[in-house]
């Protein structure tokens, strides 16, 4: 069995009820295996959040494997490790300045 | 780049802190660490506070701020020694903390040491727009009337 841990930050905490969870799967997940299995648990809120109407992962959300972001090219055949850290980094605070 | 770091050890690494964990005002007391060489000659500072009305103008209570750590420090000690490096500077810090912030409580403080103003100006700037966008740090900003939104800028 192949253990992935998924972080939760800000609004996507609100949405899990939870920081972290351990994801267990058969064999080595890709990226996109993990946000679908995610999505299945916690249903149309969070599918809502993290993928945009065709499908695609929305341009302001992230996509980190243990602390490095990955880009957006890299996800769909992105394989992962037991014991990697996946987390969907929500859109961050920023500021316009004037 | 300046490579002379001999008196900046003595100052906190950048990145991440909680609140309580490091007070920038002393920071801020020690940036003549910076700059007493005689190598530099303009060093700027810059201190983000928690406003008391949300850019919509509600009433705020506090804010929280969140961050996923080890994505943040990296990015920010990238940022530091990146725009060092753009802008031939000898010093960029940043300081930021996560917790629960009243209005009128700093939240992050950046530091920008170099030759030249113009290099330093230009440099805060660009850490500055850079903090804002890239480490994974989050804001919720909770209202009088009880309800919070957590911020999600476009950028």
């Amino acid at each position: 069995m192949i253990k992935i841990e998924a972080r939760y930050y800000a609004y996507l905490r609100e949405i899990t009820g939870k920081s972290s969870e351990i994801i267990m799967v058969d064999k080595r997940p890709t990226i996109n295996d993990v946000l679908k299995l995610i999505i299945d648990k916690y249903g149309e809120q969070m599918r809502k959040y993290v993928f945009d109407e065709k499908g695609e992962i929305r341009s302001n959300i992230t996509i980190a494997i243990n602390a490095r972001k990955i880009s957006r090219d890299s996800i769909k055949n992105y394989l992962l490790n037991d014991s990697d850290v996946l987390v969907i980094i929500p859109p961050i605070a920023g500021g316009i300045i004037n | 780049m300046n490579t002379d770091t001999s008196n900046k050890n003595i100052l906190p690494n950048v990145g991440i802190y909680k609140k309580g964990e490091l007070n920038l005002l002393e920071i801020l007391g020690m940036i003549d660490i910076i700059y007493s060489s005689g190598k530099d000659g303009a060093v700027t500072t810059y201190v983000g506070v928690a406003r008391n009305i949300s850019r919509e103008g509600k009433a705020v209570s506090y804010v929280e701020i969140e961050a996923y750590e080890e994505n943040a420090n990296i990015e920010i000690s990238r940022i530091c020694s990146e725009v060092a490096e753009k802008y031939d500077l000898s010093f960029v810090g940043i300081w930021h903390l996560t917790g629960r912030f009243v209005p009128g409580e700093p939240i992050v403080l950046v530091v920008v040491s170099g030759k030249r103003r113009a290099a330093v100006f230009e440099g805060i700037r660009e850490a500055i727009e850079r903090y804002k966008t890239e480490p994974a740090i989050f804001k919720k900003e909770v209202y009088i009337d009880g309800t919070h939104k957590w911020i999600e800028e476009k950028h």
